[in-house]
C-alpha cells in the first residue's frame, strides 16, 4: 500500500465517520411509523406495580389491564381529554353487583383472554394478585386498606367476591388503578421459589400481564422496548413496538422532541415546555392534573408546633412570585389541601399575601424578632431547588430566615416513611390517583395514610376522613350529596391548621411530536400508549 | 540487578502502597454513606411498610449490626468475590458493573486518545511557536477547556453540532433508537461490530462515540496542552538545549530528546488527568445517555443504593491505583535514573 494512500485513506476516515450523517434528518418510514420512541426521564427498576419507581410508573399501565376503568371527560380548550372518575366502564371485569349494605361486591369475569405467556386469566389471578400485594404491605396493601377490603374469594373461575369490613365511597375507583396490577398467576407461580414466593426477582426485569404490550428487550439503566401483546382481547394499538429510552438530560430530551428524533419527551422543565410549544411540530397538551406543590411542616417539631407559626408561613409567600418565577405561568394556586375538580373539591378560604399578619402571628406565637428554620429539598422534582429558593427570599419578608438544605431523593422519601416522619420543613409534591376529596385527604393527611409526610394527627379531623370515606350510596341518597359537605368542612379545617404552606397546582404537561393524537389525561400521568396513534 | 528486576521491585513496591490507597477508600466509601439521617431499610421495604417489617429487612441487610462489624463483614464478601446485591435492580453487583465496565471503557479510552494526542501535539507546537497567533489560539482552548466544567462543554457541543448542523447523532447513548447492538463478545461495540464483519455498525458506533469522546478530549487535552506546553518552553530555553543547537544537532533530535525529556511531567500530567477523567466521564455518560459505569453510579448516589455506590467508589478507586502504577512504571521506562 503507498504512502500517499494511507494519508488519503487517515485523512478519508474521520471524514466519513463524522459527516456520514451530516443533515440526517429523521425521517419516518412505513416500518418505523408504527413505533413510538420516548426520550425517557427514567427506566423502571421492576415491572413490579407495588414498587413504583419513576419509570415504573410510565410503563406498568402499559402491561397489565384493571378490572374496571374510568370513563372519558370532554376535551378542554387545548383538545385534551381526561379521565371522568365519576363514569366506570367495564374492563377485566365484565359486571359486578353489590350487597345491601356495600360490604361485598361480587365481579363477573370475561372468558377467553389470554396473557402474554398464553395463560387463561381466571378469578384466581385476581385472587392471586390481591395476596401478592398484601404479603409485600407496599402501594396495594395501602390501597386495600384505604378501600376496607377485608379478604378476596374466588367464587368460580370466572366469578370474584370482595368483603369489606366497612363500606367505602371509592372501593369501585381502586380497582381501576394498576395497583394491585392482575399478574397472570400461573406464569407467576413457575417463576416464584421457596426464598421469593411472589416472583419478586422475576418481576426485576420481566412482566406476565393481560394488557395491551409486553416486554420485548430490558436493558437495565437504559432502555425498555415493549411490543404488542398478540393476546390482548381489545383492539390492537397502533404503536407496534414503543422505544423507551433513557435519556437521563432534560435539555437533551427537549431538543431531541424538536428536533423530531423522538416522538415524546418526558419531565421537562417549564422553560423547555414553552420552547416546545411554540415549534410548529410539536406540541404540550395539558389538563389541570393533580399535582400540587407544598411545603411541609411537621406539628411534632419546633417552631412549627405553634399553629400561628405554620399559618404565618403561609401569609408569607406570594404564591403569584412562585408561578411566573417557577412555573412560568403554567398552573394555578392552590386553595386547598385537594385539586379543583376532583369529586367534593372546594375553594377553601386560603391565604392571601400579608407580611404584617405573618410578623404579627409570629410575634403572637413568642417569634417577635422573627424565626429561623431550615427548609430541606431534593431534586425529586425538577422545580424542587427553584422553590426552596424562592421561598427563602419570599419569607424574608416576614423575618424569617430560611437556611436551605439539599437532600437526596433517597432521603426525602426514607425520611417521610410512615414509620420515619422525621423531618420538621420540607419541599415535596403530592399526587392523588383518586380524584376524589375524600380519598386525598385519607391519604395525605390522616396519621395511615401513606403520603401524610409531615404527620399531620388531628383527630377530629381524621375521624371525619374516616366517616365520609366509609360511606356508601344504599340510603337512596346520592353519594355525593352525602360526603360533599363533609368533605367540605374538612378541607376548610385543613387550611386552618396550615399543615402545609399551599402553593402551586403545576397542572399536567405532556410535550409530545404533533403527529401523535389520542392522547387522555389519567390520574397516574401516564398516557397509555394503547391510546395513541401517529397521524401525519 | 538487571534492568527488569529491578524494574519487578518497583512494581510490587508501588502494588503493595495501593493497598491502602483501596482499603481507605472502602472505609471512607462505607462510612459516609451510614453517616446520612436515611434508613436504606425503609427504602428497600417502601415507604408504607410498617416498623416490624422495616427492622425485619434491616437485619436481613446486616445494618442493625455495628459499625466496624458490618464494616468487616462488607471487607470479607468483597475479598470473597461477593460485591453485594442492588438494592434497586436486584441484580449482583459486580455482575451488573462488569457489565457496564466495556461501554466506560471504550469512551474513556477513544476520549483520552484524542486529549493526549492533541494535547501533546498543540503543547509542543505552541511551546515551539511561542507568541505567535497558533499559541494564543492553543492557549486560549485550553483555557476553555480547563476552566469549563464538562458537563457544560458537552450540553454547547451537543446544541451546536448535533442540534444545530446535525453533524453529529443525537445523545441517544452508543447506538441509535432503532439499531441493535453487535452480538457481545468484549463488549466494546466498535470492537464487537467488526468481529462480526458489520461495518456499518462499526462506524455507527463510532458515529455515536465521536461527541462524548471529543468532550473528554477536550478537557483532558488542555490539561494536557497547558502541561506539554509549558515543559517544552522550559526545555527549549534550557542551557542544554541551547549547546546542542549551538553545535548543530538536527532539529529532530532536538525535538525528540525534548520530547523525552518532557515525558515524565506530561505522563503524570496524563496519569492525573485519566484519573480526573475517570470520575468526570460520568457526567459525560449522563449527558449522552451512555449508560456506562458512570452513569449507574452516579443513579446510585442519588437513590441510596449502598452496595452499588460502594462499588463504583471501588472501581475508581482501583483504577487510580492501577493508572499510578502504570504511571510510575512509564516513567522508569523513559528515565532509567528512577530504578536507582
Amino acid at each position: 500500500m503507498s504512502k500517499r494512500f494511507l494519508n488519503k485513506l487517515l485523512f478519508i476516515l474521520p471524514l466519513a465517520v463524522i459527516f456520514g450523517t451530516v443533515g440526517s434528518v429523521p425521517s419516518q418510514s412505513a416500518e418505523t411509523s408504527t413505533v413510538l420512541t420516548i426520550a425517557a426521564q427514567d427506566i423502571p427498576l421492576a415491572f413490579d406495580s407495588d414498587i413504583l419507581t419513576p419509570g415504573g410508573q410510565q410503563i406498568i399501565p402499559q402491561l397489565f389491564e384493571p378490572l374496571v376503568e374510568f370513563g372519558y371527560g370532554r376535551p378542554n380548550s387545548t383538545g385534551a381529554r381526561s379521565i371522568d372518575v365519576t363514569k366506570i366502564g367495564a374492563r377485566l371485569a365484565t359486571s359486578w353487583t353489590k350487597n345491601s349494605t356495600g360490604t361485598k361486591y361480587v365481579f363477573n369475569l370475561r372468558s377467553g383472554i389470554k396473557s402474554n405467556f398464553g395463560n387463561e386469566f381466571s378469578a384466581a389471578d385476581v385472587k392471586w394478585s390481591w395476596d401478592k400485594s398484601i404479603a409485600q404491605g407496599r402501594t396495594g396493601n395501602f390501597l386495600r386498606n384505604i378501600s376496607n377490603v377485608k379478604e378476596l374469594k374466588v367464587i368460580s373461575k370466572y366469578k370474584i367476591e370482595f368483603t369489606l369490613d366497612k363500606p367505602n365511597a371509592f372501593f369501585i375507583q381502586v380497582l381501576a388503578l394498576n395497583t394491585p396490577a392482575i399478574y397472570d398467576s400461573v406464569q407467576m407461580k413457575k417463576v416464584a421459589t421457596a426464598a421469593d414466593p411472589w416472583g419478586l426477582i422475576w418481576l426485576k426485569s420481566n412482566a406476565a400481564g393481560f394488557g395491551p404490550y409486553m416486554i420485548d428487550t430490558y436493558q437495565a439503566g437504559t432502555q425498555v422496548i415493549l411490543k404488542t401483546n398478540p393476546n390482548y382481547y381489545r383492539a390492537a394499538p397502533y404503536f407496534t413496538k414503543v422505544i423507551y429510552r433513557s435519556v437521563p438530560e432534560a435539555s437533551n430530551r427537549a431538543q431531541l422532541l424538536s428536533s423530531g428524533d423522538v416522538d415524546w419527551a418526558e419531565g421537562l422543565t417549564f422553560d423547555q415546555i414553552s420552547r416546545v410549544n411554540s415549534n410548529p411540530k410539536t406540541v404540550v397538551r395539558s389538563t389541570d392534573g393533580n399535582l400540587q406543590v407544598r411545603l411541609v411542616m411537621n406539628p411534632k417539631f419546633k417552631p412549627f408546633d405553634d399553629v400561628r407559626v405554620r399559618q404565618a408561613v403561609n401569609y408569607a409567600i406570594d404564591k403569584a412570585v412562585i408561578g411566573k418565577a417557577v412555573f412560568k405561568g403554567y398552573g394555578q394556586e392552590m386553595v386547598g389541601p385537594v385539586p379543583s375538580g376532583f369529586e367534593c373539591s372546594i375553594k377553601t378560604t386560603s391565604y392571601k399575601v400579608d407580611y404584617a399578619k405573618a410578623k404579627s402571628l409570629l410575634a403572637a406565637a413568642g417569634y417577635p424578632d422573627g424565626v429561623s428554620v431550615k427548609l430541606l429539598y431534593s431534586e425529586y422534582s425538577i422545580w424542587d431547588p427553584e422553590v426552596a429558593l424562592q421561598v427563602q427570599q419570599e419569607l424574608r419578608k416576614a423575618n424569617i430566615t430560611v437556611e436551605l438544605e439539599k437532600i437526596t431523593n433517597a432521603s426525602i422519601i426514607s425520611r417521610s416513611a410512615v414509620t420515619t416522619r422525621d423531618m420538621p420543613f420540607f419541599v415535596l409534591f403530592e399526587q392523588t390517583q383518586i380524584p376524589d376529596a375524600g380519598y386525598s385527604l385519607g391519604l395525605t393527611s390522616i396519621p395511615t395514610g401513606a403520603a401524610n409526610r409531615g404527620g399531620y394527627n388531628n383527630p377530629t379531623f381524621t375521624a371525619g376522613v374516616d366517616a365520609a370515606n366509609n360511606i356508601s350510596d344504599d340510603s337512596g341518597q346520592k353519594l355525593s350529596d352525602k360526603r360533599c359537605p363533609m368533605l367540605a368542612t374538612l378541607q376548610q379545617t385543613h387550611v386552618d391548621d396550615a399543615p402545609w404552606a399551599y402553593l402551586w397546582r403545576t397542572g399536567a404537561h405532556f410535550a409530545m411530536s404533533k403527529q401523535i393524537q389520542g392522547w387522555v389525561w389519567r390520574s397516574d400521568n401516564a398516557p397509555r400508549w394503547a391510546d395513541l396513534k401517529r397521524v401525519n | 540487578m538487571t534492568f527488569l528486576k529491578k524494574l519487578f521491585l518497583l512494581f510490587v513496591k508501588r502494588f503493595a502502597l495501593s493497598a491502602p490507597l483501596i482499603l481507605g477508600a472502602s472505609f471512607l466509601s462505607f462510612g459516609i454513606l451510614r453517616l446520612g439521617n436515611s434508613n436504606p431499610a425503609i427504602l428497600v421495604a417502601g415507604p408504607q411498610a410498617d416498623a416490624a417489617t422495616i427492622n425485619r429487612i434491616g437485619e436481613e441487610l446486616g445494618l442493625t449490626k455495628p459499625f466496624l462489624e458490618q464494616y468487616f463483614i462488607y471487607l470479607q464478601k468483597l475479598l470473597s468475590g461477593d460485591w453485594g446485591t442492588s438494592w434497586n435492580s436486584g441484580l449482583p453487583v459486580l455482575k451488573d458493573m462488569l457489565g457496564r465496565i466495556p461501554a466506560t471503557l471504550e469512551l474513556l479510552g477513544f476520549g483520552l486518545v484524542l486529549g493526549v494526542i492533541g494535547g501533546v501535539t498543540l503543547g509542543f507546537i505552541s511551546a515551539k511557536k511561542q507568541g505567535k497567533s497558533f499559541d494564543s489560539i492553543s492557549r486560549s482552548l485550553s483555557l476553555i477547556g480547563v476552566s469549563m466544567p464538562i458537563f457544560w462543554i458537552g450540553l454547547l457541543l451537543i446544541s451546536v453540532f448535533t442540534f444545530n448542523f446535525r453533524i453529529f447523532p443525537p445523545p441517544l447513548g452508543r447506538l441509535g433508537l432503532f439499531d441493535l447492538a453487535p452480538e457481545k463478545v468484549t463488549g466494546f461495540y466498535t470492537v464487537d461490530s467488526l468481529i462480526a464483519g458489520d461495518f456499518g455498525l462499526f462506524f455507527k458506533s463510532l458515529r455515536y462515540m465521536l461527541l462524548p469522546a471529543i468532550t473528554i478530549a477536550i478537557v483532558a487535552g488542555s490539561q494536557i496542552l497547558k502541561q506539554a506546553r509549558a515543559s517544552t518552553l522550559e526545555l527549549l530555553k534550557s542551557e542544554g538545549v541551547r549547546f546542542y543547537k549551538s553545535h548543530g544537532m538536527s532539529q529532530f533530535k532536538i525535538n525528540k530528546m525534548i520530547l523525552q525529556l518532557a515525558s515524565p511531567t506530561i505522563f503524570t500530567t496524563i496519569a492525573m488527568t485519566t484519573i480526573y477523567a475517570l470520575a468526570g466521564s460520568a457526567l459525560v455518560e449522563l449527558i449522552f445517555s451512555w449508560g456506562g459505569l458512570g452513569q449507574w453510579g452516579l443513579a446510585a448516589i442519588t437513590s441510596l443504593d449502598y452496595s452499588v455506590v460502594q462499588a463504583y467508589v471501588m472501581i475508581l478507586a482501583i483504577g487510580s491505583a492501577i493508572i499510578f502504577l502504570l504511571l510510575d512504571i512509564s516513567v522508569a521506562l523513559v528515565d532509567k535514573r528512577k530504578l536507582q
